[in-house]
């Protein structure tokens, strides 16, 4: 009885186990777009741990090399499959040491070359890839005995933000008439779209001739947008460098609701077509003004729900850094040349002490 | 039978308990506690070569004749070693009408160059001997005679080491290619001025470090100047350095004693591997730069000749500066001698 009562109780505790672990295994892995343009990040740069290591003694007439490995991860949405392009263009480089006593091969890494495609729903986690510079210590240079320099790593690429709310469109904002709409012309606050540039506010008004949008747009990335089309001022070693004007501008490809393309303003720089241009921003925001105007959806007697895509492209930088300290040995004791060579046998040593003797 | 259950399932506990207690220790022997050695930086402190006497020596009381021994024992805390042709020098110095003989116990490594002086090399702080050499010097001395009117006469023996050293500070600087902070963007560093309140394991340190970057824009270069003020924070006297023997082993009335050879520094800097132009000079033709101390303080400014391109990124650079001086410092201890009975 009691044997019985034992395998009824093991049972039931066999099949609750099963049930359980059951429950875990089981996860949609499948995200959809939407889930995916999530997060304020594009590029981000991490060194590998001890690599570089933090304390790299250098030794004369000894071979002082390390590697100095970047861990390179696309956390934004750009770009996509449909982009046919594998990682965003740009490099990525380091700096902040001196070149008489350190050289790096290669001193900067295209990133195109690299798998860095953006979180996508075939890969929900983005691409991610390894950049690994080659360090190279001139001991005869370095006439200190410690030499401590901060590794600049900055990665400078091309990127993307792309956004599609859902606004209303009323083609008779001010009708007596007292009717039922399937939606109301109200301000949208967006949170981040995958990239480090996002669009955060979509201010919407409904005038008798046209519906007009206030898109603002931030940098919600801790780095510095630049204008499209300055990635060879990027390189540290360059001599034509990043200035002011190109800091902080944000062009805007197109603004689309459905397949018609509004007209926007204000643009900097000038010569634009109406449709696309520069976007300043200041104190890392700024923001543009779009008209859908009202030809474009007279056929529409009632309000309706329609898609607004927003686009825009830019440089991104962003950095990481990394102290190393460079330690000259002075001490024979642990310099190579104390150490027999292997063109000098040591039978040759044994003969010389027992010739002593 | 009830008995016998209960005795069971205590059993059990008891060991259930002892299984998880086994654990427990066996869980805390794996631990490993190991700490990574701590690094010593040497090149900290204001003492070059300190001297002291034994205890005792010399003797509280001596008797007239008696020979009694004087030991000196010299210490390198320092971080330059005193190697090769680089010696200090002990000399002693006593009061001759009362002393008959003074008679150094030279050996080992000490060489005796005139009566009283000691001459000998001594290791400073390194990472392989971070406490430095030391070094025990031992004169005898035999007392002369009390005036006939007196019953003790009260005497000083003063030890006085004369030595070269070297101040070296190696420091990471920036060099700020954009100092107007024109350039947008992070920067890996910003120019700075190094406060150094700790020394360099010397008795001349430097306090101070002001770092400027001078545009040069017709080359596109910009001019690292450094401003280095030196101060001496021991308790003894810089010398020239070419002078230090003379310090020790003439009389002090003599002219080498001037005050041309006191307070004398002389500073060479380096930015990378370039060698930088130190000024004030002692002689237009001197590479080094020249710094005479008032007050027992001196700056002295160090430029790069070259220039650095101001189109590269700002970076860091080592920059080495060497104080080359000669020091002297002194200590004394008092002693009677007694009249013996006749």
């Amino acid at each position: 009885m009691i044997n019985l009562k034992k395998n009824i109780i093991f049972a039931l505790f066999l099949i609750l186990l099963i049930l359980i672990s059951g429950c875990t295994g089981k996860k949609d892995v499948k995200k959809s777009l939407e889930e995916i343009r999530t997060g304020t990040e594009g590029i981000v740069l991490s060194f590998l741990p001890n690599a570089p290591p933090a304390t790299i003694h250098v030794e004369e007439n000894a071979e002082n090399s390390f590697d100095a490995v970047l861990e390179l991860k696309n956390r934004g949405a750009y770009p996509q499959p449909e982009d046919q392009i594998g990682a965003p263009f740009g490099d990525v480089y380091l700096s902040g040491y001196d070149r008489n006593i350190l050289q790096f091969t290669p001193e900067s890494f295209n990133l195109n070359d690299r798998t860095l495609e953006g979180k996508s729903t075939i890969n929900p986690n983005g691409g991610l890839d390894l950049a690994t510079f080659k360090g190279t210590i001139s001991a005869r240079n370095l006439n200190v005995e410690k030499y401590e320099p901060t590794l600049l790593a900055t990665a400078c690429y091309t990127y993307n933000t792309i956004a599609g709310p859902s606004v209303c469109i009323d083609p008779n904002p001010y009708s007596t008439i007292k009717e039922k709409k399937v939606c109301a012309v109200q301000d949208l606050t967006l949170t981040n779209q995958g990239a480090p540039v996002a669009v955060t506010t979509i201010n919407e008004e409904a005038l008798a001739t046209k519906t007009q949008f206030k898109i603002t747009i931030k940098n919600v990335g801790n780095g510095d947008v630049i204008k499209p089309g300055s990635l060879g001022k990027c390189s540290p070693y360059g001599d034509d460098k990043i200035l002011r004007e190109d800091i902080d501008k944000v062009q805007l490809e197109e603004v689309q609701v459905g397949n018609r393309r509004l007209t926007c303003r204000p643009f900097v720089d000038g010569g634009t077509d109406g449709v696309s241009g520069f976007i300043r921003l200041v104190n890392g925001e700024g923001f543009i003004i779009c008209e859908f105007f009202k030809t474009d959806y007279e056929n529409s007697k009632t309000a309706f729900t329609t898609p607004l895509k927003i686009k825009f492209n830019y440089l991104y930088r962003n950095t990481v850094e990394k102290k190393i300290q460079l330690k000259k040995e002075t001490s024979g004791l642990s310099g190579g040349s104390s150490v027999p060579s292997s063109s000098q046998p040591f039978v040759g040593q044994i003969r010389d002490i027992s010739e002593r003797d | 039978m009830m008995l016998k259950s209960i005795l069971l399932i205590k059993n059990k506990k008891i060991f259930l308990i002892n299984l998880i207690l086994i654990l427990f220790i066996i869980g805390c022997g794996t631990i490993s506690t190991t700490k990574p050695a701590k690094e010593v930086d040497v090149r900290v402190g204001f003492n070059g070569l300190t001297t002291e006497f034994l205890k005792n020596t010399p003797p509280q009381k001596v008797f007239e004749d008696e020979v009694f021994p004087v030991i000196i024992k010299v210490r390198n805390i320092g971080a330059f070693s005193l190697e090769k042709d680089d010696k200090a020098i002990v000399a002693l110095g006593v009061e001759k009408d009362y002393t008959k003989d003074l008679k150094l116990l030279a050996g080992g490594k000490i060489e005796q160059t005139e009566e009283n002086t000691a001459n000998f090399n001594l290791e400073g702080r390194s990472n392989i001997n971070l406490k430095g050499e030391e070094e025990v010097i031992s004169y005898n001395i035999q007392a002369g005679k009390v005036d006939p009117q007196s019953e003790f006469h009260g005497s000083t023996v003063i030890a006085t080491l004369c030595y070269p050293y070297e101040t070296i500070l190696s420091s990471t600087v920036c060099i700020d290619t954009d100092v107007s902070n024109i350039r947008p963007g992070k920067k890996a560093c910003s120019a700075q001025d190094l406060v150094l309140n700790n020394g360099q394991g010397a008795p001349v340190a430097i306090t101070k470090i002001e770092s400027s970057m001078l545009p040069k824009a017709d080359e596109k270069k910009i001019v690292p100047q450094f401003l280095i003020f030196i101060e001496n924070k021991g308790s003894g006297t810089a010398v020239r350095k070419d002078a230090v023997k003379d310090f020790c082993t003439k009389s002090s009335n003599e002219s080498y004693q001037s005050s041309r050879n006191v307070n004398v520094i002389y500073v060479r800097a380096s930015l990378s591997n370039e060698e930088l132009e130190c000024t004030p000079k002692e002689k237009e033709s001197d590479k080094q730069g020249f710094a005479k101390l008032k007050d027992k303080k001196e700056l002295v400014r160090c430029t790069s000749k070259e220039g650095k391109d101001s189109s590269l990124e700002p970076y860091f650079a080592p920059l080495k500066i060497v104080l080359s001086y000669g020091y002297t410092q002194s200590i004394s201890a008092n002693y009677f001698i007694q009249k013996t009975a006749r």
